[in-house]
């Protein structure tokens, strides 16, 4: 059987399941909610924390990811997979956080009040945590990338951190940001020209020996 | 030029730190926080429900004591208003009488004076 031919028949077969799952979640079936949730549990921790480099906010986030799954499965048009669907509401809800956050830093006033009354997990300082999956001996240079990569526009971001960080491929990642391929492509490349850039400028303020 | 050629390989060395990165991943235990915070939310909504309904009770209790407070001081207030004119067409029937008996109002009265 050739190649092309098999990758069809089991993205066929992919998709009946998916048609199945959906179908019981639609009748809240909790066995398919926990199928689902242990099948994405790790690939949206994994996104949410290359967004948010905090593991409080990606638990944070990721379980409110599974809870809007819970409550719009009945709105999810099969147009896109279900893992496409999932990582959508996974960007969407990270970059919320992270302009609240935004938000929340430019009223110097307001934030001075939350420091004051918020309890000490949500001032977690963003640089001195790392991503758990960085080797030791490249920690201080992903620490240095993640900060760079927060620089970046939003769109870039979204790009680069998806297709680096997650791993998904330019078609995936044109599929969950719902733009043309050549788009993610000219988006990844632009990131990485810019952050090319504001590494040269970085190591040129902080002269290496 | 080793100084730059330094910084050339360190901007390469930081892009391709995470070419190697292992994916994070929750523990074994995130499906029951999960399922603990669904159902803390829908109880929270059931409570935030019953809260709802009690202040919706409360201001319709509220609304219909202004109600009747109004109602009892309009009944009040306008057996007042009677006695109030009864007492002013008193007042203005015992004055007419006595500027009578003492023509304090009476204008033809220097008239009447030269005539008699």
């Amino acid at each position: 059987m050739p190649l092309t031919k098999v990758q069809t028949t089991y993205k066929a077969t992919k998709r009946i399941e998916e048609s199945a799952l959906i179908e019981q979640l639609s009748q809240g079936s909790e066995s398919a909610f926990r199928a689902l949730v242990n099948d994405h549990k790790d690939r949206v921790y994994n996104t949410c924390m290359g967004f948010l480099r905090n593991p409080h906010d990606a638990e944070d986030v990721s379980q409110e990811v599974f809870i809007e799954v819970f409550d719009s499965i009945g709105d999810f048009r099969e147009d896109a997979s279900l893992s496409t669907w999932i990582y959508r509401i996974a960007v969407t809800k990270s970059l919320e956080l992270i302009r609240y956050r935004k938000r929340k830093k430019r009223s110097g006033f307001f934030q001075a009040l939350n420091a004051m009354f918020s309890e000490p997990d949500d001032n977690i300082d963003e640089a001195e945590f790392m991503h758990p999956g960085v080797e030791l001996e490249n920690k201080e240079r992903a620490r240095i990338l993640f900060d760079e990569i927060d620089k970046l526009t939003e769109k870039q971001k979204v790009a680069f951190t998806l297709q680096k960080v997650e791993g998904l491929s330019y078609q995936e990642v044109a599929d969950v940001m719902e733009i043309s391929l050549p788009a993610v492509e000219s988006l990844i490349h632009r990131a990485k020209e810019n952050l090319k850039k504001q590494l040269h400028s970085y190591y040129q303020q902080n002269e290496i020996d | 030029m080793k100084k730059r050629t330094n910084k050339h390989e360190e901007v390469e060395k930081t892009l391709r730190s995470l070419d190697e990165l292992e994916p994070a991943k929750t523990d074994a235990f995130f499906y029951s926080r999960l399922t603990a915070r669904l159902e803390n939310r829908n109880e929270g909504r059931y409570e935030l429900n019953g809260k709802t309904e009690f202040g919706f009770k409360v201001a319709v209790a509220a609304v219909l004591a202004m109600v009747s407070l109004n109602l009892i001081s309009l009944i009040q207030f306008q057996p007042a208003q009677t006695e109030t004119a009864e007492v002013e067409a008193t007042t203005e029937d015992w004055a007419e009488e006595f500027t009578a008996s003492y023509q304090v109002l009476d204008l033809d009265y220097y008239e009447n004076l030269e005539q008699e």
